[in-house]
């Protein structure tokens, strides 16, 4: 996230967004990214910064329900949209049904890639609650684990969704709140 | 990275009269290579115009000259759209080949054929069906056929102000079988080595028309039409596929690089030219 700052006269553009629930509006220069203003806007540090280069997925986020790596999209392109990071998945009820998998099957290891793993297999568990573990690694391709525990996960996303760790279906972790915060 | 302003405009003219006041700007479609490409100074622009959320560049319907796909399809939504018949589905199948579901989430099939990455998984899929792109020069809608469209690596016959709206895709003939196939080391978050993409027409028994192309194989997506014309009128054998890959893998033109040597590349041309033509044909007895 190298950025000549004060060197330049941009217009900064206004964004809406709306995080993990709250409704947020940003300024900010136009050319920075969704993880930039995520992490240091925000302070959403659950969005890791990885490769940047659209590569490892570690700043995977979910853009209105789909995953994708915020380090490649542009702020202004979330304008509009519902935000959704790690930070977003724990409700009054407890841990997300993925997180607690996570946990109980010591699919974390350095832990950083962790939060990606978990959005990716949350929008994929949306879209095909019960998926193959084929399937599972087929849409986790985009998310790499340094420590390579790529067993463990899998077992984690597989557990999660047989529903050992509570029903996915019933939570509401993106019920928008009242207010608006200005940055 | 840095440019001075980011556009998000609301109708084709108003884009296409902001790509005209400044030159030096770039329009962006889903920014999965835009923006990897804006970060590391490869590319430098003063304006980065946002097409994806114009309504006309949206949209998969069948009309009268066929399929008309939106050049803002996201790849995500072309794998999973339902309404593509017969040999069309190849095009969602080439758009799930398209590295990881992150990058299809915001990617889009016009932005993947105006890349003109060499190994774009979406491209032999519109050389086989004879796809045109609709494309706007200045107050004028024009069509081009895909096959002039790719003019080398990261080139195309667009210039500075043009606008891709859609794809046309001409409707296929009953018998139609088409297949393409991605050969890459890690998947499909990996770029390919050989993407081989083969459709048959059948008639009475005998090939009517044949299509062959190539990603990853020469400096731009190609057709090798030589093998094509040697699979005319003929009836299709495994010993008649093996032949034309033969043909495929010798005028082929690849280069050496970190995935693959060229010799290798060649070796894979033909094993995958005659895996697509097979299965292409597969698919059309499978009706």
């Amino acid at each position: 996230m190298k950025r000549k700052e004060g060197k330049h006269n941009t217009e900064k553009i206004r964004i809406h967004m709306t995080v993990n629930g709250r409704c947020f509006e940003i300024r900010t220069e136009p050319y920075r990214t969704l993880l930039e203003v995520l992490r240091k806007d925000l302070l959403l540090t659950g969005v890791k910064c990885g490769c940047e280069d659209t590569n490892c997925g570690a700043c995977t986020v979910l853009l209105n329900g789909n995953a994708v790596k915020s380090c490649s999209v542009l702020a202004g392109q979330a304008d509009g949209c519902r935000v959704t990071t790690i930070e977003g998945l724990e409700t009054e009820r407890g841990l997300h049904p993925l997180q607690k998998a996570f946990m109980e099957h010591f699919a974390v290891q350095c832990g950083f890639c962790t939060p990606a793993m978990i959005l990716t297999a949350k929008s994929l568990l949306d879209k095909n609650p019960h998926p193959s573990e084929e399937q599972i690694r087929e849409g986790l391709h985009g998310n790499l684990c340094r420590c390579t525990g790529y067993v463990k996960i899998v077992e984690a996303i597989l557990a999660a969704a047989s529903g050992a760790y509570g029903e996915l279906s019933e939570r509401n972790e993106e019920e928008e709140q009242e207010g608006r915060h200005v940055f | 990275m840095y440019f001075e302003r980011y556009e998000r405009p609301e109708t084709v003219q108003e884009a296409s009269a902001l790509l005209r006041e400044e030159r030096e700007s770039r329009i962006l479609a889903g920014g999965t290579d835009l923006v990897p490409r804006l970060k590391s100074g490869a590319w430098k622009t003063k304006m980065v115009v946002d097409l994806s959320r114009l309504e006309e560049l949206q949209g998969v319907r069948y009309t009268k000259r066929g399929l008309e796909l939106g050049a803002m399809v996201r790849l995500a939504a072309l794998q999973e759209e339902r309404s593509l018949q017969g040999a069309h589905r190849l095009l969602g199948e080439c758009a799930g080949h398209v590295s990881s579901i992150q990058v299809r989430n915001m990617a889009t099939i016009g932005g993947n054929s105006c890349n003109a990455s060499p190994s774009a998984d979406t491209a032999p899929a519109m050389l086989l069906f004879n796809a045109s792109a609709c494309i706007r020069r200045g107050d004028t809608e024009y069509l081009l056929p895909m096959d002039e469209f790719y003019m080398g690596a990261g080139r195309t016959a667009l210039e500075q102000g043009d606008i891709l709206l859609r794809f046309v895709i001409p409707k296929q003939p009953e018998h139609t079988g088409a297949a393409y196939y991605k050969y890459s080391i890690r998947g499909d978050s990996d770029i390919s080595i050989v993407g081989a993409g083969a459709k048959l027409v059948l008639e009475e028994g005998r090939i009517q028309e044949a299509r062959l192309a190539f990603a990853s194989v020469s400096a731009k997506t190609i057709r090798i039409q030589e093998a094509e014309r040697m699979l005319l009128g003929q009836e299709p054998t495994k010993e008649l596929f093996q032949e034309a890959a033969v043909l495929c893998a010798g005028l082929c033109a690849p280069i050496t690089d970190q995935r693959a040597s060229e010799s290798y590349r060649r070796k894979m041309t033909k094993v995958f030219a005659e895996k697509a033509l097979a299965s292409a044909f597969r698919r059309i007895s499978g009706i």
